[in-house]
């Protein structure tokens, strides 16, 4: 095995325990060396109690809920543009993206700033969990329960040891655009209530 | 070998740049020719830019290009020398061989082939001028020599430049002597006399470096040099005559040229970085000012203060600085307007005189190249449908010559450019007939039309008032495009007329896209930015000074009828929204392209510089909004795009009341819990419903302020820990709108602490703490209904 293909986990990243515990099952002490490429780094939060990962590549950074500038003329779950060091950046509320009942912002909530290819757009969602390692094989197709206007951002779903974790599509959730105008012309509008 | 590549890619690219600045000068000096074709100096100054290009062309190997202007060069030789004269067809002939030597430039440029160009039947259109038929005498000496330097090699080109010095020098040995005939050379005449030797010799010596860019450069030199010579021995003796025509003014450059060329790319960057040092400037003085408000008299504090000034004065020069070097002179677009009216009047048979002012005014490069299409256009507009054929001129007893100005000059932040036209002029009430038949307007609309708004229906789509189609106005573009490339800028047009007099019509732009002065408004909680371009005017107004037409809100400003909008209602933020008092309303009337109208807005805030940027890819296409900046205190507020507002505001109706508080009714009185903690709701809300309330609840501070504003609340409870802003923040906001002035606001604290400083300054009028007992709120609600603001 090349030196150049391992990579040992950064333990103070990893608190992983249920990763300790699968590769305890498995056999492997902990802190055994493990193929990086075998696994996924998503970054987990919890959105209407169900837990969600984004590819920890396309996340710059994540900030607490900060005041913003309502932008109008957008769709619904736009909450508007905050300043992030100079940059403006729009804030999509992701809970009503999905179509779930909008909540109030609590201590928990935070802003998942997203950089992907040239878009920058933050995601509110009701709290962070942890960076999760979800391991590639056991990552299936989106299974049929999940509702359909949440369907197209799912890019699939890990199962994990303990937990199943829902991974989104990043793309997908950028393609739309903001504005009520834009060129897709899509009329879906997520239900607000 | 690569480093040889690159060499000649610059000197390729070198000869490309120069080109266009010669063949750009080229279509003004020719067209001053026609007129003055006795011209020596001209006719020499054209000579010389036909045989410069061809030299350069034929070391570069274009062989039509270095064919073309060959030909060029021997017709203007044989003019100079007097052989032929000059007349219309020859001028034709010259001018499509200067145009096809600009698609050769254009093609290499592109990447094309510039061999590909056909050039057939300009050398034989030219190649008339130069047959025996046409002369008198013989001119094979310049005929043969230009043709040797056909197939030069480097030396003998070198050699052949030398000989063309010698000669140039010979030209101006005889100017010499013919000046020297009415007047001996002064002192300063033999000192420039003695330069320019010197000057030569070391041309000459550069030259030996084979470095064609050099080559170039000592033409260039030599030519300037020539030409202010020239001016001197003739400008001297007739000091006093001034200059016959604004176009025949030309910039002199400095002898040795000191400018280096950058890259726009780079430029551009300066630029953004300047913008990020504006914000931060503003920051910064947004701080201090919060400082001294705070601790004044602290000594670091003045310290800090004095910082932000020299800041503020340094960044103001550094941005002038950075827009200076990115500004270009408005000649480079009006120098191309002596042949546009030649070609045009020509084929209209219509005889024009174009005079040209301010084209030393000076604007942004992105600008300047906005604006050369819509000058075209209306310059078009001017000659086809504005001045009348010469006969029609002379029954009118004008002269038969129409004439057209176009005059540049700066007004604060703008650049005004002005056509005007001693033609036609336009009547307001053919416009009205035609745009009524065309099905443009109703006809209630053209009754109430002013005379401006006539005029302004040119800008129409699909509005044409030519009788019949030509060649010019019959292409399906109208001045709609110059509409919309003067929106594209944030500017304003307007247009003046008098029936057989004239029009003008008068464009305004900014000068610069990226910084930009900005009009800070509010509207129900939102703070926007208009641009200050777009701003004719701010009034404050009572609700008794609006008039209703066909149901609009109408103001009557002096003589114009204004109508009037509420801004929340064209960004679609006004709903149900009450605000405004009725006593004092706020208007900027704001002007885009032709059309004027007035924005009605809750508070005036005042003016700043703004930075804008861009909302990113996510957020393309806002209606209504072209960006944003960032505030000095760190928030985000969006500019408005004006154009696209005023066009919402055709389409919307306001009606002043429902934003009026004084006239809203209600059947309950109204409580307002502004609170994140569901118990605090739980718990108020029944107790306040008993005592007759209806309560609303709002979770955020944003929430409670959109809420506010919908329902004009009797009583207000601010959760002091209220996220995102605090309650206190929140009060302090409430309190700024007309309709909070005096509603009692109770601030509750859940953890038991408060800040009397904050409260004082919010004016809350009473602090209670939860859990909130009955006769705790009983107490509160007496103590805040005498309306006193207290502090607990």
């Amino acid at each position: 095995m090349n030196a150049k293909d391992v990579d040992l986990f950064d333990k103070s990243l990893a608190l992983n325990e249920e990763l300790e515990e699968e590769l305890a099952k498995k056999g492997k002490k902990t802190g055994t060396i493990i193929m990086k490429d075998e696994y996924e780094q998503v970054v987990g939060f919890i959105l209407n109690k169900e837990l969600y990962g984004i590819d920890i590549l396309d996340v710059e950074e994540i900030i607490k809920p900060v005041d913003y500038t309502y932008v109008p003329n957008t769709r619904p779950y736009v909450m508007g543009v905050i300043n992030l060091r100079g940059k403006v950046i729009p804030v999509v509320d992701l809970r009503v993206k999905f179509g779930f009942v909008a909540k109030p912002i609590t201590e928990q909530t935070r802003i998942v700033i997203i950089n992907h290819d040239e878009f920058n757009v933050g995601f509110l969602v009701d709290k962070i969990e942890k960076v999760y390692y979800v391991e590639k094989k056991n990552i299936e197709p989106t299974p049929p329960n999940i509702p359909a206007n949440i369907e197209k951002y799912v890019k699939g779903v890990g199962k994990m040891p303990k937990k199943i974790i829902t991974l989104l599509n990043i793309e997908e959730l950028l393609k739309e655009g903001g504005s009520l105008y834009s060129k897709s012309g899509s009329t879906e509008v997520a239900k607000n209530e | 070998m690569s480093e040889n590549m690159e060499e000649m890619q610059e000197i390729i690219q070198d000869f490309l740049i120069e080109a266009d600045e010669l063949l750009e000068e080229l279509d003004e000096d020719l067209v001053r020719l026609e007129s003055e074709s006795e011209d020596e100096e001209l006719l020499n100054k054209i000579f010389r830019a036909f045989h410069t290009i061809k030299g350069s062309a034929s070391f570069l190997g274009f062989e039509k290009l270095t064919e073309l202007t060959h030909k060029l060069e021997d017709v203007l030789n044989r003019l100079r020398k007097f052989e032929i004269k000059l007349d219309s067809d020859m001028m034709d002939a010259i001018l499509a061989g200067v145009d096809k030597a600009k698609a050769i430039i254009e093609a290499i440029k592109e990447g094309e082939d510039p061999e590909a160009v056909d050039i057939e039947d300009n050398i034989k259109e030219l190649a008339r001028f130069l047959d025996e038929n046409y002369q008198s005498d013989t001119s094979k000496t310049s005929v043969s020599e230009d043709e040797q330097e056909e197939e030069l090699t480097e030396e003998e080109l070198i050699k052949a430049q030398e000989e063309e010095i010698k000669e140039e020098e010979k030209l101006m040995e005889e100017q010499k002597e013919e000046s020297e005939g009415e007047k001996k050379i002064d002192d300063i005449d033999a000192e420039i006399e003695r330069l320019l030797k010197q000057r030569m010799e070391e041309d000459r010596k550069r030259r030996m470096q084979k470095k064609l860019q050099q080559q170039q450069q000592a033409a260039e030199d030599k030519q300037q040099e020539e030409k202010k010579e020239d001016r001197e021995h003739k400008e001297q003796p007739k000091a006093a005559a001034k200059k016959p025509t604004a176009v025949a003014q030309k910039k002199t450059k400095p002898l040795v040229e000191q400018t280096i060329r950058v890259d726009v790319e780079r430029l551009d960057d300066l630029m953004n970085l300047v913008g990020e040092l504006v914000l931060g400037k503003n920051r910064l003085v947004s701080v201090a000012a919060k400082a001294e408000e705070k601790f004044n008299g602290d000594e670091v504090v003045e310290e800090l203060s004095e910082v932000a000034n020299q800041i503020t004065l340094v960044t103001t020069d550094l941005q002038m600085g950075v827009m200076k070097t990115r500004m270009v002179q408005i000649g480079k677009v009006f120098n191309k307007f002596p042949r546009v009216v030649r070609d045009i009047s020509k084929e209209l048979n219509k005889e024009v005189e174009l005079v040209i002012k301010g084209a030393e005014t000076e604007l942004d490069k992105s600008v300047v190249e906005e604006i050369n299409d819509p000058l075209v256009h209306i310059v078009r507009n001017a000659i086809d449908h504005g001045i009348e054929p010469p006969e029609e001129r002379e029954k009118l007893g004008k002269p038969r010559k129409g004439t057209i100005i176009l005059s540049a000059y700066h007004e604060g932040n703008y650049i005004v450019i002005e056509t005007t036209d001693d033609g036609r002029g336009m009547d307001p009430e053919k416009l009205k007939q035609k745009a009524l038949e065309k099905g443009l307007i109703t006809e209630t609309e053209a009754r109430q039309m002013s005379k401006e708004e006539a005029y302004a229906l040119i800008f129409k789509p699909g509005f044409s008032t030519a009788e019949r189609v030509t060649n010019i106005s019959g292409r399906g573009v109208g001045m709609d495009v110059v509409k919309t490339n003067v929106e594209k800028l944030n500017g304003i047009i307007e247009v003046k007329s008098e029936l057989g007099k004239g029009t003008t019509i008068i464009l305004k732009i900014p000068l610069t896209l990226a910084i930009i002065q900005a009009l800070l408004v509010k509207v129900t909680k939102e703070y926007y930015a208009i641009p200050l371009v777009s701003v004719v005017e701010t009034v404050r107004i009572t609700k008794d000074d609006i008039d209703k037409v066909e149901n609009k809100d109408v103001l009557r400003l002096r003589d114009n009828i204004i109508p009037l909008v509420y801004l929340g209602d064209t960004l679609g933020i006004g709903n149900n929204k009450r605000t405004l008092d009725g006593k004092e309303i706020y208007v900027v009337v704001v002007a885009v392209a032709e059309k004027r109208i007035g924005l009605i807005v809750d508070e005036l805030i005042g003016r700043e510089e703004i930075v804008i940027k861009s909302l990113g890819n996510y957020l393309t296409n806002i209606k209504g909004i072209s960006g944003a900046t960032i505030m000095g205190d760190g928030s985000v507020t969006l500019i408005l795009d004006v154009a696209n507002v005023v066009n919402e505001a055709a389409i919307i109706s306001t009606n002043i009341e429902d934003h009026l508080i004084e006239l809203y009714e209600k059947d309950k009185p109204i409580a307002l819990i502004a609170a994140r903690k569901e118990e605090i709701r739980e718990q108020l809300a029944p107790q306040l419903e008993e005592k007759g309330y209806k309560v609303i609840f709002a979770h955020t501070d944003k929430e409670a302020l959109d809420v506010a504003c919908e329902h004009i609340a009797d009583l207000v409870f601010v959760d002091l820990g209220i996220y995102i802003n605090d309650g206190y923040n929140l009060a302090k906001a409430l309190r700024s709108m007309p309709a909070y002035k005096t509603v009692p606001i109770i601030g509750i604290s859940t953890d038991g602490t408060f800040d009397r400083e904050k409260i004082k300054e919010a004016r809350i009028s009473k602090v209670v703490f939860a859990p909130i007992e009955e006769e705790e709120l009983n107490q509160a609600l007496e103590a805040a209904s005498k309306k006193n603001i207290l502090v607990a």
